[in-house]
């Protein structure tokens, strides 16, 4: 974006409307799709700190995610079946920036937990979020 | 050998970890007061009865527990009361609050952290976690006496039951989607009501007397793990979407 005198110029930025207000965005928030950010491995039982604790300050930046996204802190699993516990979610802003993340996790339990930092996207021809997890299997009860 | 030791008579261990670093395991059963079953906990040497504010005549049983938010997080099953005679599935927040809170209707089933398991005596087990509610119907199984979990591998359940078959009791070692085995201990009886050790070790409830609530808890000698078919054992399903948790932020 560059500024001539009364005219701004956009490149590479999409301009929105949100809740009534002007945006304006690196990436368009239309090209979203559920995601892995990040992901981890962390063991309570270590006597090592890195090995217990996840340090989630190099994701706070801007440009993490996909403007107007929701992410999630969340224990998936070894085989990710994504059952597991959140610790954590929010938005993610015009910047790309995970709203609300800790500087840190760190597990209090003896067993490994497969960690990940998801990005999920708003599917309104479903009404619901839309998380990187596996596809449900299986016969279906009603 | 473990340490740990278990009163007479008792049934349904489990064996939490304990607070960090140090994990140190933290025994639970169902110990015999007054002719009915009390949940109890090991407590500096000497079994205790855990103060569920309940009546007196409830009876408690499957007790499973986790160290979370600097303190314990027990789940229990009970009821059979005169004042209500419907079993459900119970949280307890401390081992002395005397405040047991009813989450649903059971015979079967705990909670570990956001997931919680229940069912009833015959029929689907579900499996409800923040994103998704699982169902699991065990086809040679009659009836379920007791859900459980491995507490190092939280994934794998342990399901106690009576067979269609033969009529005996059996446990599976059962983990959702992946695999279940049937798991005998010692001289190839049935691991009823098991629960795992820190290092692995296997405790289960082994009938003492004529009477099938005759039991105590034993460690077994040894075990093993026998893999079935797991499309033929188990109908696995899940709540249609529009039903399930979903991921609403609100939810979290």
């Amino acid at each position: 974006m560059t500024v001539d005198g009364k005219k701004v110029w956009l490149q590479g930025t999409t301009v929105m409307m949100r809740n009534g207000k002007i945006v304006f965005t690196k990436r368009c928030p239309c090209d979203c799709e559920p995601r892995v950010l990040h992901s981890t491995t962390v063991d309570g039982s270590s006597d090592d700190r890195d090995e217990r604790c996840w340090d989630l300050k190099p994701y706070q930046g801007s440009d993490e995610g996909t403007p107007f996204a929701r992410w999630r802190l969340m224990e998936v699993g070894e085989d990710r079946d994504c059952s597991g516990t959140h610790y954590g979610s929010g938005e993610i802003d015009e910047c790309g920036k995970l709203v609300g993340l800790d500087d840190e996790f760190c597990s209090g339990y003896d067993y490994k937990g497969y960690m990940e930092i998801q990005q999920g996207c708003y599917r309104p021809d479903l009404g619901k979020w839309e998380w990187p997890c596996p596809e449900d299997s299986g016969e279906r009860y009603t | 050998m473990s340490e740990i030791s278990f009163p007479t008579p008792s049934h349904m261990p489990f064996i939490a970890s304990g607070a960090p670093p140090d994990f140190l395991p933290q025994p639970f059963c169902c110990v015999r007061v007054n002719d009915t079953w009390k949940i109890a906990a090991e407590r500096n040497g000497v079994w205790q009865r855990l103060n569920t504010g309940l009546p007196e005549d409830a009876t408690e049983c499957a007790p499973t527990a986790e160290w979370a938010d600097n303190g314990w997080i027990v789940s229990f099953i009970a009821g059979g009361s005169e004042s209500n005679r419907a079993f459900y599935l119970y949280r307890l927040y401390g081992l002395d609050s005397g405040e047991a809170i009813r989450l649903c209707g059971a015979d079967v089933g705990f909670t570990w952290k956001q997931t919680i398991v229940h069912g009833g005596r015959r029929g689907t087990m579900n499996i409800q976690s923040p994103s998704r509610i699982r169902t699991a119907k065990f086809v040679s199984l009659e009836y379920l006496y007791r859900a459980s979990y491995h507490p190092r591998r939280p994934r794998e359940l342990l399901i106690s039951g009576k067979l269609r078959n033969t009529g005996e009791v059996a446990t599976f070692l059962y983990h959702p989607g992946k695999s279940i085995h049937i798991l005998t201990a010692d001289d190839g009886q049935a691991a009823y009501k098991a629960a795992f050790g820190r290092g692995d070790e296997l405790f289960y409830a082994r009938q003492t007397g004529e009477s099938f609530e005759d039991r105590q808890i034993v460690q077994a000698g040894s075990y093993r793990t026998v893999e079935l078919n797991l499309k033929e054992e188990v109908r696995e399903g899940f709540v249609a979407p529009e039903f399930a948790p979903g991921d609403d932020p609100a939810f979290e």
